[in-house]
């Protein structure tokens, strides 16, 4: 979720008001990936870095997560529409201590959906996750007592220490960065590695729609596609022809209606 | 119902896949020359090499193709003055042939030299006395880890004139001329999948075994003192990702990462090659392209939007 100052400065708005609109741009796109039937959606809300910012800024977004919080609680009916669990993953022991409050509450209300998950990492770094899943995988091994080269760690257990699984999470497949910038900046780098689609789209965060994830949904689908059948087997083919019949009706229909219309 | 649905559906991805072919029609501006002075350019340059939806290229071909895309990079990244150099391929072909990677390097580019043959540098036991204070793991153990990384020192040619020590101050702001940086030394370091999360792996291993002593707490730069040390892998600032395989310049696909090394691209800027066009279909008359070494105008592109990046590290 990238981009709500660049956003706002572009606007000649407060940055405040650009984290708020980007709380609005972040309902619409959970809305949609829940309706869609994803269920699982990570978003990168507040890094360990951004703690660098102005004090100013970081009690603006402390306050907001604090309202999106609170919203999620009181109005719970997008969580419980889609059966979204939430889960906040992160150093949540540096946040505030009322956000903190705020955390648990929403956590506790949610903790009972199954549908499908809710990540907001805040605050957060995937160095930080990598280091502590290491650190549980360590403590694992020294009270199990096996520390010979017969039972190495290994990156299965690595893992299952991410705080994405520890929430339950499937493995990721998309990566979505908003405002253009080409890099992961210290998020989901573990999961993202690989199997995992990349998408860096120009649109700052507070644009973000509908529009902007389509592409992404579509890439998914046609690399799914291809995964089930074989890159030159008949079933592509046969698709392709689907294709073919389907456009040339759509295109005949269209152009008899557009002569009844003239 | 649902066959209608899904026709409809595939008439989407239909218009999506021709919307995505007229985009890609769409001339792009001509990237800079190699020598033109950008703005910045990366200290450290990874090559993440991919033969992805290849089935029917050889090994061998597919290894040909990489060796010639890393020797068309060492050329281009010494007359640009990048002195780091990161080449990757998921199923380990080139650390598998390190060799032939070292031999092909060896090559001289222009200068008869006798002396300008590339040593391959195996990973070194450190003595205990580099190990600093600030190091809670014993040199014994860290010194057995496998951090799966190879590394090629390619020395640098001695300077025609004298004026190297200008050219590695001046390098970072503008490029006089090229000539200078074709004389630089070049680190190349060649890893694979295992020098990535098995090494993690590994590396909590050894602290697990450090831990029954000592008792401490994993710290983010303990694990990055393992990963990026001497023997491991620094973090590239720039990474350029290039699909070898005809097959994947058929339609759009986005980027992905193979199994890269999942701690070292924090911050890393990606440049990914997706030129595309229907002509890649087998059915176009161009059957059975041979897989393609990365070209010039892809790393020149490259180094465009490397130079417009900015970085604001949190703030």
């Amino acid at each position: 979720m990238d981009g709500n100052r660049r956003y706002a400065r572009q606007r000649n708005m407060a940055v405040k008001e650009g984290h708020t609109s980007g709380f609005y741009a972040l309902q619409k796109v959970v809305n949609i990936c829940f309706t869609l039937g994803v269920e699982c959606v990570t978003v990168f809300a507040f890094s360990i870095e951004n703690f660098k910012r102005s004090e100013e800024e970081v009690a603006a977004l402390m306050e907001l997560a604090g309202a999106c919080l609170l919203e999620l609680t009181k109005h719970g009916e997008l969580l419980d529409r889609h059966g979204v669990r939430l889960n906040v993953l992160g150093r949540i022991e540096m946040l505030p201590e009322n956000i903190q409050k705020s955390v648990r509450d929403a956590q506790e209300m949610t903790k009972n959906n199954n549908k499908s998950i809710f990540n907001l990492c805040m605050p957060y770094t995937s160095r930080d996750e990598i280091t502590t899943a290491v650190q549980l995988a360590v403590r694992e091994k020294v009270a199990s007592g096996l520390g010979d080269a017969e039972h190495p760690i290994t990156e299965r257990d690595i893992e299952r220490y991410m705080m994405t699984t520890l929430g339950g999470s499937p493995p990721l497949d998309i990566l979505i960065r908003s405002s253009g910038v080409k890099r992961l900046s210290d998020f989901l780098m573990w999961q993202a590695s690989e199997n995992v689609q990349i998408h860096f789209a120009p649109t700052h965060w507070p644009d973000f729609g509908f529009w902007d994830l389509l592409p992404a949904i579509l890439d998914y689908q046609a690399k799914a596609w291809n995964r089930q059948g074989d890159s030159r087997g008949p079933r592509r083919l046969m698709s392709f022809g689907i294709e073919c019949v389907v456009l040339v009706v759509t295109v005949t229909l269209l152009a008899s209606f557009t002569r009844l219309r003239t | 119902m649902l066959f209608l649905l899904r026709s409809l559906l595939h008439v989407l991805h239909f218009f999506y896949y021709l919307l995505t072919l007229i985009a890609s029609w769409k001339s792009r501006p001509q990237p800079h020359e190699l020598s033109y002075p950008r703005k910045q350019l990366p200290r450290h340059l990874a090559l993440l090499l991919a033969s992805d939806g290849d089935e029917s290229t050889s090994g061998d071909v597919t290894l040909e193709c990489f060796l010639e895309s890393i020797q068309r990079t060492v050329g281009w990244c010494r007359e640009v003055g990048i002195r780091k150099l990161t080449v990757y391929d998921r199923e380990g072909f080139l650390s598998t042939n390190i060799e032939q990677v070292s031999q092909r390097l060896s090559v001289p580019a222009q200068l008869p030299q006798e002396d300008e043959i590339s040593e391959i540098e195996y990973p070194l036991t450190p003595p205990p006395s580099d190990v600093s204070d600030s190091r809670p793991l014993s040199p014994v153990n860290l010194s057995s880890l496998d951090l799966d990384v190879s590394i090629l020192e390619i020395p640098a040619a001695p300077p025609s004139k004298q004026e190297s020590i200008g050219g590695v101050k001046h390098r970072r702001k503008t490029l006089l001329s090229s000539e200078k940086h074709n004389t630089d030394e070049i680190t190349i370091h060649v890893v694979s999948r295992s020098s990535g999360k098995p090494v993690v792996a590994r590396a909590a291993h050894v602290m697990a075994n450090d831990q029954k002593r000592q008792q401490r707490r994993v710290a983010i730069q303990d694990l990055n003192a393992i990963l990026e040390g001497d023997r491991g892998l620094p973090s590239p600032d720039f990474m350029i990702v290039y699909n070898t395989s005809p097959s994947s310049h058929r339609r759009k696909r986005p980027l992905e990462l193979y199994g890269f090394p999942p701690w070292q691209i924090t911050l890393t800027e990606f440049h990914y090659c997706n030129e595309y066009s229907p002509l890649s279909w087998p059915w176009a008359g161009l059957s059975s392209r041979k897989p393609e070494p990365l070209n010039e105008i892809n790393f020149r592109r490259g180094l465009d939007e490397f130079s417009e990046a900015q970085m604001r590290f949190g703030k």
